[in-house]
C-alpha cells in the first residue's frame, strides 16, 4: 500500500482496510421528500433535512459496521454524470436512455463550452466528515466517464471534450483539498470502454491530479479489462477499486500474467444481486486475491455503488465486508507474527 | 437503382412523457409482485406495437420490433437454452449499455421457440416489409464464458447456435429481410471464417427470406472486400466509425450486394445535416452495382432518446428523396 503517501497525508490504515464505493439506498422517508421537493409540496431547507439526516444515518451505519474509510452515500445525487452535468455550465439534461435491464437514466448533453461554476461536492463532504473522525473519502466522476457517457454537441472530438471536462473537474479536486480532503476518489468506470483511447484517458486524469496533494482511487468497472490491463496501471492513481465478485474472480488470471502494482480496492460483493453473500463466499474471495495480490495492498469493499439495494440489503453486505476484512486481518497479522 | 430506408433494429422502449414509459412502470410491478405475467405481457405488445407504429409514421420501408421484449443483445436469445445460466453484467462494446454474460454450463438445449412465435404475431400489425433481427451466433459464443467440458472450442458452440437460429429462421413467413448481427467481427477479425461457415447455413435455411449481415461499431473497412464473397444478400455497414476509411472502400469497390448504409450516428444526438449526407453519400448511391440500396442508422436506436431516434428515422426519410 502507498502508505508513506497515506502516512504523508496524517492517515494509518490497518490492513485489508474496508471502504465502500460510493452510492448507498436512499430511504424511503428520502425517496418521498424528493419526490415531494419536485412538486413542491416541500421547500429546499425541508428537503436538505431530509438528505442531512440519511447522511448522518449512514456516516453512523458505517461507523457501527467499523469501516475504515467512508463514503458520504451520495444522498443528494441522482445519477453519477448527471449530477455534475447539473451543477456545472455547459450541460442540458438529455433524454431517458436505458443503461441495463429496466434501469434508465437522463443522459445529459453538452451544447456549450463546459465550466466549474464553483464547488460541487465540497459542502457534502464536509458535512460528511463532521459527523466522524474516520476518513471520509472525497467522491467525483471523472472527465473521461463524463465525455463518454454524456452526448456531445459543441466539442469538435472526444479528446478535446474529455480534456475541456479535466480542466473544470481539477477546480473540484483542489477545493476538496482546500476544504481537507485526504482520500480522493475520482472515479472512471468508463476507462475500459476504448482501449484506444487509453492515451486520452491518462491525458485527461493526468490533468486532474497532477501535482496535488491526496492519495487517489479510481473505481473502474463491469468493462473488459483483458483491453486495458496492464497499461491502465500507468493511470497517476494510488489505487484501482475493481468489482471481482460480479466476474467471479477472472481478473485475477490477468494479475496472475502482468502483477498488479498499485493498490486495490477488491470488491468482493456483487452488489447487482438480491442475495446477500455468506461469510464463507466472501472469505474465499479474499483468500483468491490475496494469493495474487499482496494483502499490503489490498482494501476491502462491495463492487460498485450499492444504491440499487434496499437499505437492508446495502447494510448486510456491508456487514458481511467488515466481518471477512477482520477475519482476513487477524489471520494474515498472526502469519506475520 | 431504387434507394429504400429501413429501421436498424432496436428502438428506444421508453420515452420521456409519463406516459411513454409504462413499460418501465410494468416491469417494476411485476418485480414487486403487484401486477400478473399476462398484465405485463399486454403492456409489451402494446410497446412493440407503439415502435413498429413510430418507424411506420416516420415513412420507413423496411420495419423492426425494436426489439423491446430483448433484455439486451446477448442474453435474452441465450437464456432460451437449456445449458445457459445467465451471470453478472458486462458493458456492451463502448457503450454505457450493459449485458449479462451467459454461462454456458451443458450442451445447448432448445426449451422452446426463439423468436419465431413472437415475430409471427408482430407480422401481422405491421403494414410494412418487416426484418427479423437477431445476434449471430458467432457473437453469442464469443460474449459468453463457456465451460470446456460442453465445448472444448468456440466452434462447437458456434455451430449449435447456428443450428438452432437457423431452423428458427427457416419457420418464419411473410418477412423480408433476416438480419444476423455479428459485431464482434469489428474486434476479432479473425473470427471472419466462422461467421462465414454460421452464415452458410443461415443461407440454407432462410425460406424465401433474404439475408443480411450486420456489423456495428467499428470500422470494418479491412473486412469489405472479404464480406463480398459471404452468402448473404445484403450488408449492414456502420460509418461513424473510420467513415472515411470505408467510404473510400465502398466507393472503390461497388458491391453487388444490397447494401444498408449506416449513414446517421444511432449514438449521437447531433442530428446530421442533410445536404452534407447528401453530398457524402451520392457517390456510393450513384456507382452501387446492387439491386437495391437502403439508408439506416449506424446501429440500433436504443441508444438514443427517443425523440431523437424518431427524429433520426425521419432524416433517413428526408436524406432518400435527396438521393433519389
Amino acid at each position: 500500500m502507498n502508505r508513506d503517501k497515506l502516512k504523508k497525508l496524517g492517515i494509518d490504515l490497518p490492513l485489508f482496510p474496508t471502504t465502500s464505493v460510493g452510492s448507498f439506498p436512499k430511504p424511503d422517508e428520502l425517496k418521498k421528500a424528493r419526490a415531494d421537493f419536485r412538486k413542491r409540496a416541500i421547500t429546499a431547507a425541508q428537503f436538505r433535512q431530509k438528505e442531512e439526516e440519511a447522511t448522518r444515518f449512514w456516516v453512523k451505519k458505517q461507523e457501527e459496521l467499523d469501516i475504515d474509510i467512508l463514503v458520504d452515500g451520495e444522498m443528494y445525487r441522482g445519477d453519477m454524470v448527471a449530477y455534475f452535468a447539473e451543477t456545472m455550465e455547459g450541460f442540458e439534461q438529455g433524454g431517458l436512455v436505458r443503461s441495463y435491464g429496466n434501469r434508465y437514466y437522463h443522459k445529459p448533453v453538452i451544447v456549450r463550452p463546459v465550466k466549474w461554476k464553483g464547488p460541487i461536492t465540497v459542502d457534502w463532504w464536509q458535512f460528511a466528515q463532521r459527523q466522524t473522525v474516520r476518513p471520509m473519502k472525497g467522491m467525483l466522476t471523472g472527465p473521461y466517464t463524463i465525455m463518454d457517457w454524456c452526448f456531445n454537441e459543441y466539442y469538435p472530438d472526444r479528446r478535446a471534450t474529455a480534456l475541456a471536462l479535466a480542466k473544470e473537474i481539477r477546480k473540484e479536486v483542489e477545493a476538496l483539498i482546500g476544504a481537507g480532503a485526504k482520500i480522493i476518489q475520482i472515479d472512471e468506470p468508463a476507462l475500459s470502454v476504448r482501449p484506444e483511447e487509453m492515451a486520452v484517458a491518462r491525458e485527461a486524469v493526468e490533468v486532474v491530479t497532477k501535482g496535488l496533494p491526496a492519495y487517489f482511487v479510481t473505481h473502474v468497472c463491469y468493462g473488459a479489462f483483458e483491453f486495458i490491463y496492464p497499461e491502465m496501471l500507468s493511470l497517476p492513481f494510488d489505487n484501482f477499486d475493481l468489482e471481482m465478485s460480479n466476474s467471479d474472480l477472472d481478473l485475477l488470471r490477468l494479475f496472475g500474467k502482468n502483477p498488479f502494482t498499485k493498490d486495490l480496492s477488491a470488491g468482493v460483493v456483487d452488489v447487482h444481486s438480491h442475495r446477500v453473500e455468506d461469510l464463507v463466499t466472501v472469505r474465499r474471495r479474499i483468500e483468491g486475491i490475496a494469493r495474487v495480490v499482496s494483502p499490503e495492498r489490498i482494501w476491502i469493499d462491495p463492487d460498485c455503488g450499492l444504491k440499487t439495494r434496499t437499505v437492508e440489503e446495502a447494510v448486510s453486505k456491508l456487514q458481511v465486508v467488515s466481518l471477512a476484512a477482520a477475519e482476513a486481518r487477524q489471520k494474515w497479522q498472526k502469519k506475520a507474527v | 437503382m431504387p434507394i429504400f430506408t429501413a429501421n436498424h433494429s432496436s428502438y428506444p422502449r421508453i420515452g420521456d412523457k409519463p406516459e411513454e414509459q409504462r413499460l418501465r412502470r410494468a416491469f417494476d410491478s411485476r418485480d414487486r409482485n403487484e401486477i400478473r405475467d399476462e398484465e405485463l405481457e399486454a403492456v409489451i405488445r402494446e410497446v412493440v406495437s407503439d415502435a413498429v407504429a413510430d418507424q411506420e409514421k416516420a415513412g420507413l420501408d423496411l420495419v423492426t420490433d425494436g426489439q423491446i421484449r430483448w433484455y439486451d443483445p446477448i442474453s435474452h436469445l441465450m437464456q432460451s437454452f437449456k445449458g445457459v445460466k445467465v451471470g453478472g453484467l458486462l458493458r456492451f462494446f463502448d457503450t454505457n449499455f450493459y449485458f449479462r454474460v451467459p454461462r454456458v454450463e451443458g450442451r445447448l438445449e432448445r426449451k422452446g421457440t426463439l423468436f419465431a412465435d413472437e415475430v409471427a404475431r408482430v407480422r401481422k400489425s405491421a403494414r410494412r416489409p418487416f426484418k427479423v433481427v437477431l445476434t449471430g451466433p458467432v457473437t453469442l459464443a464469443a460474449f459468453s464464458e463457456v465451460d470446456g467440458t460442453a465445448y472444448p472450442r468456440l466452434e462447437g458452440l458456434v455451430q449449435d447456435l447456428t443450428k438452432f437460429l437457423a431452423a428458427e429462421c427457416a419457420a418464419l413467413s411473410d418477412v423480408s429481410w433476416i438480419q444476423v448481427e455479428e459485431p464482434v467481427l469489428v474486434r476479432r477479425p479473425e473470427l471472419f471464417p466462422l461467421v462465414a461457415s454460421s452464415l452458410a447455413e443461415f443461407s440454407r435455411n432462410k425460406g424465401p427470406a433474404k439475408l443480411n449481415l450486420a456489423t456495428y461499431f467499428g470500422d470494418v473497412s479491412a473486412l469489405y472486400e472479404k464480406f463480398q464473397g459471404l452468402p448473404v444478400d445484403g450488408l449492414t455497414l456502420d460509418f461513424s466509425y473510420g467513415a472515411k476509411r470505408l467510404l473510400e472502400v465502398v466507393e472503390k469497390t461497388p458491391s453487388e450486394k444490397v447494401l444498408f448504409l449506416g449513414v446517421v450516428d444511432g449514438r449521437s444526438t447531433r442530428l446530421e445535416n442533410l445536404k452534407e449526407l447528401g453530398s457524402v453519400y451520392e457517390k456510393i448511391c450513384a456507382r452501387h452495382k446492387g439491386k437495391e440500396l437502403y439508408l439506416t442508422s449506424s446501429c440500433g436506436l436504443e441508444y438514443l432518446p427517443r425523440g431523437r431516434a424518431f427524429e433520426k428515422l425521419a432524416l433517413l426519410v428526408k436524406l432518400k428523396e435527396v438521393l433519389s
